[in-house]
């Protein structure tokens, strides 16, 4: 264990001050600061700003797992990752399609349109698991008092 | 002074404490955010990461081949797999990457926030870990849409930051590897279907799979023939294109609207023992060839097409020149660009299967396809099919 550590160590060391030297001689020292600014950026982006939205939207479902039921509440929370994801990830082609690219092979998506009907398709999806767990909550309790 | 400092740094500690605290408590969940499952997401993430480390170099030796490295030219559609997996796998890294830093977020939130030097390096490593991670995949996906935001240029950046990554990544291993052998040695007592405080563990890692699936299911199609009709959300489309097949750089981008069509175009063909000009009609009197062989982007799109044209080998016979032992120098008809001027080299050269292109699925090239004449050879990235050609040289 602590020979694997070390050398998974040394070798990191290695491998990041490659990156480093790469850095330094094959980027112009005038890139540097923007790449600093974007990691730097990327973190306070991360940390200040997605997670603490995730952890509220997790608040949020917590507190309405008792009415709701887990099962419908999982699977909105599904839907809503699932879209979250999608629309990341087609960010850069709806920006890129408004900037215009006098090459017509790229950005040939209708990439607004698409997400639309994703996101219409996992909201109905996340209101019909939503409604009948919420409806299984509602018998069991009914059935918990008749007996 | 210093004690001024001290009793600041006290005051402000004393109020930081419960802040970090209460952001800590709110953001944990020690049932589902357990080391058990920040390995299994991890896990999948550093085997993403090393997919796109390897296929990443892979791609870039081919760009700058080294000299005592020969490339392989077979499996000819190795570089469209090694590039799609590339471009696939990066995009399935970014819910991997959002999952894995959800399951130890509360952690930002330790306090005291630094205990020692170890920590400190230990937080510092993470810290360049998580930012250039993010960057990676952000850029990445930037870079396929060619939209170029950030003032840094895209290919340096992406490498250079790739053996940054992997280095940090190597160091986090080593760190955490007590953690992990731990959770991979014994039961860790937490269930794998843990109810949660905000979902179940089952319920975290089946969304995190379906995002990840669906992310790839809705691009993968700009490059695997089978997932085309569900390829709605990637920047390139199977079949769009001049003569049904995508582009990368539009003549009038490269700025040779004029001279590709130019009446008194030839290729010169230049070598040790002399020089020959072929026109058109020359190149169309010689055997003409037909293969089909793949245009695989670095940008991760690529497809299948039938080109016909004169083998590099016939077409370097014709100019009397010997078969080469060293890099082909290539140059187009375009001006400025990384691109416009290439190696090829020598095990390319000889390839039967490398073309100089004058047709495509059946017609006269495209202007937008490098007309007159281009190359095309097997198991290389797009940027180094050199269109417009202008001159071959053999060197030696």
């Amino acid at each position: 264990m602590r020979a694997a550590r070390g050398l998974l160590i040394a070798v990191g060391l290695g491998l990041a001050a490659y990156g480093g030297f790469l850095v330094l001689t094959e980027i112009d020292p005038s890139q540097w600061i923007g790449i600093a600014v974007w990691v730097g950026a990327a973190i306070l982006l991360h940390d200040g700003v997605v997670a603490p939205v995730v952890v509220a939207v997790g608040l949020g479902a917590a507190s309405v797992r008792g009415r709701v039921g887990d099962r419908g509440v999982a699977i909105a929370q599904g839907a809503l990752v699932v879209g979250a994801i999608l629309t990341a990830i087609t960010v850069p082609a709806l920006v890129a399609s408004t900037l215009g690219n006098p090459n017509p092979t790229i950005l040939v998506g209708s990439y607004g349109i698409a997400l639309a009907v994703i996101w219409a398709v996992l909201l109905a999806l996340a209101a019909i698991a939503l409604r009948a767990s919420r409806i299984a909550v509602v018998r069991a309790a009914r059935a918990a008092r008749t007996k | 002074m210093a004690g001024l400092t001290e009793r600041a740094s006290a005051r402000i500690a004393e109020r930081l404490e419960p802040l970090m605290g209460a952001a800590h408590d709110a953001a944990s969940d020690p049932q589902v955010k357990s080391a058990r499952t920040t390995v299994v997401v991890g896990r999948l993430l550093g085997a993403a990461f090393l997919i796109c480390f390897g296929t990443g170099v892979y791609s870039h030796l081919l760009q700058d081949p080294l000299p005592w490295l020969p490339m392989p030219t077979r499996p000819v559609e190795l570089y469209r797999v090694t590039q799609g997996l590339h471009v696939i796998t990066g995009t399935a890294a970014v819910p991997l990457l959002l999952a894995k830093l959800w399951t130890v977020y509360p952690r930002l939130f330790t306090w005291p926030p630094v205990r020692s030097v170890s920590h400190l390096l230990e937080r510092a490593s993470i810290a360049v870990l998580v930012g250039v991670s993010l960057v990676e995949v952000t850029i990445g996906l930037m870079n396929l849409v060619q939209w170029y935001a950030f003032p840094f240029s895209f290919r340096a950046t992406h490498f250079a930051l790739a053996w940054v990554l992997i280095g940090a990544l190597a160091i986090h291993l080593g760190v955490k590897l007590p953690v992990i052998a731990k959770v991979w040695r014994r039961p860790t007592g937490d269930r794998a279907d843990a109810t949660g405080r905000f979902v179940s563990r089952r319920g975290f890692l089946v969304a995190v799979g379906a995002a990840a699936t669906s992310a790839v299911a809705l691009t993968a199609g700009q490059t695997v023939p089978a997932l085309a009709p569900l390829n709605v959300l990637a920047p390139r489309r199977m079949g769009v294109g001049p003569q049904g097949l995508p582009i990368n750089r539009t003549a009038a981008q490269a700025g040779v609207t004029e001279t590709a069509v130019a009446p008194d175009w030839v290729l010169t063909v230049t070598s040790p023992t002399g020089s020959r000009d072929f026109t058109l009609e020359d190149l169309r009197a010689l055997p003409q060839a037909e293969e089909v062989l793949p245009i695989a982007c670095v940008e991760g799109w690529s497809q299948s097409a039938t080109w016909r044209g004169v083998r590099m080998v016939d077409l370097l016979a014709a100019a009397d020149a010997a078969e080469p032992t060293a890099p082909l120098r290539i140059e187009s008809l375009q001006e400025r660009g990384a691109f416009a001027r290439t190696e090829m080299p020598p095990q390319y050269a000889r390839d039967p299967l490398t073309l100089v292109a004058l047709e495509l699925n059946g017609g006269t090239l495209d202007v937008d396809h490098g007309y007159p004449a281009r190359i095309i050879a097997p198991g290389r990235p797009g940027v180094m099919q050199t269109k417009w050609l202008r001159r071959i040289e053999v060197t030696a």
